[in-house]
């Protein structure tokens, strides 16, 4: 980490007092989206609002590039501004989503009537006196939207009457159709949580006949900000409609205040804003906007938009706090909720079982934002979104495929960083969840529509590196890029990139017959031929080309214009070697994974690759991480455990 | 397709030129149009010297202003050595050598100083677009943070000027958000006492800080101190007709070209900025330019190896900036200024990379292009420059034009060009 020395302020014994600020940082447009919408509790996306926070090394997040410009500020301003008013405009969060319910078909009488229990027939047609059921089980209860189309087959009898019943409640009226009419029933019913018959029913006459064709349900969906109104978490002593009073007003600013400002930790601030709120109130400004532009300014101020870190001696509630927050920061990207904080302060830091807070934090939904910053920087899982691949070369190449690879690549991680899994398997690994686009260019079996667990063959592909969208990622429109992949192994995962490269380095040509570059090992071996290039080249270039046998979109050959690829290397530490397999067996057993994890999580989470003083920091985590055998759950413990992350006096 | 509905076709309150009451007066503004991976530099250089001189094959697109435009050689950016993209890129507007590490650093920009010098606090200070923006596939450069690849324009050592991607968000960056139902003074109070607050709020924050972290806090005074000019700026307005925009993602890289370029000539026209950077890619850009025959990534050409396919697809590449620029400078050509001039006649338009020829990185042997700032400079000409004549010495130059006299810049500029001014 850069020079933070700690700056609390002396006292006369020359030690410091509590809650010196150790440093100041700037947070990132992605950890304010989350903050934003954790205090305003809408849905915020800042990505196109402020500049994106400039890559540093790997990640966006280092002390060294976050820094505030005019520009920045000016952005920020009315980002935020808008936001506020947003907040204060919504009653209540009613995002809606279209819901696939369970369908089935089944007679009044209980008799299946068309179909199979459970099926998804098409039609549904109904005889006389029939009814088609669906059970749909709801997350949330709260107001859906039900359409339902039916047509009129054969002939109808004009007494009969169709209606839509939920739970055998009549909620809408379905007139009976015309001989080949379509007709559309809209209803908007209410339903509870849990399970609810919902049916289309047709009785009274002697010869009804009705096809169904179109059942769609919208609904609340199961998101923390559905159902809560904004504008009550603001002002919750205000009526609805109404100006807040100036008590009101002035309560709701403190308590906000609190909240935005209190990983920054500094409890005697948190009434500041009143005077702002007072100061606009008498420039003749209305409650609710001075109440607003308040908002804005404490979202502006420099304790919400760093993360201002303390040192503290004791481990009382404020140092649990800043705990609580940086916890929350490193795993779901936004401050902590209150439920946390309360928790963390409840038990003390000292007294914390972090083992199990680091589980807890990593399942809940949030933790998302964990794998979408950390790892997928540390690992270029976003590269396969904008990579360029030539359409015409590889036309299977599209949209779709670049998804279901990146989704792949999700699925590995979360499974090598679960609890209990051993982190190593993303190196070994043989586990997928494929497309059947996928499937396809993996060349396995895949049983369903949409994305379905397969197993690799184990002689072929084990470990991320042989997965198609790091390969693809790290290749060239037309063709593979041995020494680009092999440059991803040594930095991503051994931490052992080589130096710049000079100046004058020509591309690698691209594979033709032609003799001597037929192969990317052919191409490639200039670099080993020149004096210049062969120190750095030998190993990148070595590795990448024992991964020859994935073509530039990741798909398996034996052969490069009729040339049979060699996919052997020997590097010094490893000894001989081939293939992609036994690659990842490599890099899983050579010590340098381990603490390359271990630097790049320590730099993530400070900001800053760390220093030659925290080496023994780094080697003592990268000993823990080891003793339990590879458990990134263990790694984060101690991790969150330490000194420089929990705030405690060196 | 997408439109910046909140914006289009409106009428905007747009901040008032206060130097355009000066009647019949009109501005010099800066356009830095940066170029990324250099160009081929016997295709780039003119062969006749002084007036009797041609343009190059590279640069045709400029004919039609070949009277407003002048070329210039020899030229050489010290600071950038030992070369790359990285340190050719973050030190072409400063003249100074960007540290490697861990470090940001690199110095104050020739852009920003003349932003600073003529900034009267009526408009923004300086806009900065750039055509290429997001995620950057594997490393930049070992040893070199991405921020040198991503920004040429510095506001200090440390602070990188952010760039905007689409016409949307400069158009919301020149022209702020204005609701049409209040006062834009009371607003503007409004606004100004809640900068004032964060301000207070950062000073008290600072008191107990150590020095690096101090510094960090008077980079966001700095932006407390930008916010309150534009609040203030907020306050003067005249009327400014935007046009409609689309979204330029749907149409590929010439149409985010363009539409940038749309938003340059509204910016000088309404005169809500007089300096502006434009970065056509970031450094060592690897974009792809299948429409022009080139199915190789540009960084790749650039480094042809002396291959005449790869030098082509270079050229091409190249010829087409080149075009951009052009169809720019003609748009500001065909823009009447407050003078009875053109709005290119007082634009000192720069057309520049961070290197000569890329194949070897080479910061020995570069040129550049101006057009416009007519009567203000030698037009029409081809500059030879003496050998390895500094970068820098080129923009103590294009400061003196706005009136402001530079004895030394950067790591070696000391001089006016001399040759270069009528």
């Amino acid at each position: 980490m850069a020079a933070t020395a700690c700056s609390g302020t002396e006292d006369s014994a020359g030690g410091h007092r509590d809650g010196g600020v150790e440093s100041v940082r700037r947070a990132t447009a992605s950890s304010l989206e989350g903050s934003l919408q954790e205090l305003l509790r809408i849905e915020v996306d800042l990505s196109n609002e402020l500049p994106a926070d400039p890559l540093h090394g790997a990640f966006d997040n280092q002390l060294a590039a976050l820094r505030f410009s005019p520009g920045w500020l000016i952005d920020a301003e009315r980002a935020f501004s808008a936001a506020v008013e947003r907040a204060v405009d919504t009653e209540i969060n009613a995002a809606r989503r279209t819901v696939q319910p369970a369908m089935y078909v089944r007679s009044v009488g209980g008799e299946p009537s068309t179909g199979d229990e459970g099926l998804l027939s098409y039609p549904w047609a109904l005889g006389v006196n029939d009814a088609v059921r669906w059970t749909f089980s709801a997350e949330l209860s709260g107001t859906y939207s039900l359409s339902l189309r039916y047509f009129g087959s054969e002939f109808i009898d004009e007494h009969g009457v169709c209606e839509v019943r939920v739970d055998g409640l009549k909620v809408a009226d379905a007139p009976a159709p015309a001989l080949l009419e379509w007709k559309t029933v809209a209803s908007d019913v209410s339903l509870a949580a849990g399970d609810n018959v919902i049916s289309f029913e047709c009785t009274g006459g002697s010869e009804v006949s009705a096809v169904l064709d179109v059942f769609t349900l919208e609904g609340p969906a199961a998101h923390p900000l559905i159902g809560v109104s904004p504008r009550r978490g603001l002002l919750p002593c205000a009526a609805l409609g109404e100006e807040p009073d100036d008590d009101c007003a002035r309560q709701a600013l403190v308590s906000f205040t609190a909240r935005a400002w209190e990983a920054a930790g500094d409890d005697a601030s948190f009434e500041r804003p009143i005077a702002l709120y007072d100061e606009l109130r008498a420039m003749g400004e209305g409650s609710m906007t001075a109440f607003k532009s308040s908002i804005v300014a404490v979202l502006l101020s420099p304790q919400h938009l760093n993360h201002v870190y303390r040192r503290w001696t004791d481990t009382g509630a404020a140092a649990a706090k800043q705990f609580a927050h940086r916890v929350a920061l490193l795993f779901w990207n936004r401050p902590a909720d209150a439920a946390l904080v309360s928790d963390v302060v409840a038990s003390g830091v000292a007294n914390l079982d972090a083992g199990s807070l680091v589980r807890e934090m990593l399942d809940d939904p949030r933790a998302s934002d964990f794998v979408e910053t950390f790892v997928s920087q540390w690992l270029g899982l976003n590269w396969i979104r904008t990579v360029s691949i030539s359409e015409e070369r590889f036309p299977a190449f599209n949209a779709d495929l670049r998804h279901a690879m990146r989704e792949e690549l999700l699925h590995l991680v979360r499974g090598a960083i679960s609890a209990e899994s051993d982190l190593r398997q993303l190196l070994t690994s043989t586990e997928a969840f494929v497309t059947p686009e996928l499937a396809a260019l993996y060349d396995v079996e895949s049983t369903g529509e949409g994305a379905t667990p397969v197993e690799l063959d184990p002689h072929r592909r084990a470990g991320i590196h042989t997965r198609a969208g790091i390969l693809a990622a790290l290749s060239n429109p037309q063709s593979t890029h041995p020494t680009r992949r092999g440059h991803w192994v040594l930095d991503r995962l051994l931490c052992s990139s080589p130096p710049p490269p000079p100046a004058n380095i020509p591309p690698l040509a691209e594979p033709s017959a032609e003799a001597g570059l037929a192969t990317g090992r052919d191409r490639t071996e200039r670099h080993l031929s020149d004096g210049n290039c062969i120190s750095c080249h030998i190993e990148m270039d070595t590795i990448g080309l024992t991964l020859e046998n994935f073509d530039a979109i990741g798909r398996w050959r034996d052969e490069e214009n009729g040339v049979t690829i060699d996919a052997s290397g020997s590097v010094p530490e490893w000894g001989d070697f081939a293939g992609g397999v036994d690659l990842g067996r490599r890099i899983a057993e050579d010590p340098r994974f381990a603490s390359c994890v271990t630097e790049q999580l320590f730099t993530y989470v400070f900001g800053a690759t760390p220093t030659e003083d925290e080496a023994d920091e780094v080697a003592e985590l990268t000993r823990a991480f080891v003793a339990s055998e590879y458990r990134l759950v263990a790694l984060l413990t101690a991790l969150i455990e330490s000194p420089r992350f929990t705030g405690a006096e060196l | 397709m997408r439109r910046t509905a909140a914006l289009a076709g409106l009428t905007w309150l747009a901040p008032s030129g206060s130097a355009r009451a000066a009647e019949g007066e009109a501005p010099l503004r800066l356009l830095v149009y940066f170029v990324p991976n250099g160009f081929h530099m016997p295709a780039f250089k003119p062969t006749a010297g002084g007036t009797s001189w041609t343009l190059p094959p590279l640069l045709d697109a400029l004919q039609p202003l070949k009277a407003k435009t002048s070329v210039l050689t020899n030229l050489r950016n010290e600071a950038a050595l030992p070369t790359g993209h990285a340190l050719s890129t973050g030190s072409i507007l400063t003249g100074v050598t960007p540290q490697g590490g861990d470090a940001v650093r690199s110095g104050i920009s020739i852009d920003q100083l003349i932003s600073e010098h003529i900034n009267d606090g009526s408009r923004v200070p300086s806009l900065h677009l750039a055509t290429e923006g997001g995620e950057i596939i594997g490393s930049c450069e070992p040893d070199y943070s991405c921020a040198y690849y991503q920004h040429v324009s510095w506001l200090s050592e440390t602070v990188p000027m952010p760039n905007l991607h689409t016409p949307e968000r400069a158009l919301q960056h020149l022209f702020g958000v204005q609701d049409p139902l209040e006062n834009p003074s009371t607003r503007s109070d409004r606004r100004a006492r809640v900068a004032d607050f964060i301000a207070e709020e950062a000073r008290a924050l600072q008191l107990n800080l150590s020095s690096e972290d101090s510094h960090r806090i008077d980079e966001f005074l700095t932006a407390t101190a930008a916010l309150e000019e534009r609040i203030e700026r907020d306050r003067r307005t005249i009327q400014c007709e935007i046009p409609a925009f689309e979204d330029p993602l749907q149409h590929g890289i010439t149409a985010i070209n363009e539409q940038l370029a749309d938003v340059v000539e509204l910016a000088f026209r309404c005169d809500a900025t007089r300096v502006v950077t434009f970065m056509d890619g970031h450094a060592g850009s690897s974009r792809i330019f299948n429409f022009l025959g080139v199915s190789d990534p540009f960084h790749n050409v650039s480094h042809h190896g002396g291959d005449p396919s790869s030098i082509d697809a270079y050229n091409r590449i190249v010829a087409w900036e080149c075009r951009q620029f052009a169809a720019l400078c003609q748009r500001l050509d065909a823009t009447p200024d407050v003078d009875g001039r053109s709005v290119l006649d007082n634009t000192v338009a720069l057309f520049i990379s961070g290197m000569g020829d890329g194949d070897q990185h080479d910061v020995d042997d570069m040129g550049a292009v101006i057009c416009g700032a007519t009567g203000r400079i030698r037009n029409d000409a081809h500059i030879a420059l003496p050998v390895g004549t500094p970068v820098a010495d080129l923009h103590i130059t294009l400061a003196s034009l706005f009136g402001l006299s530079l004895e030394r810049f950067g790591n070696d500029g000391s001089d006016l060009l001399r040759d270069l001014l009528p």
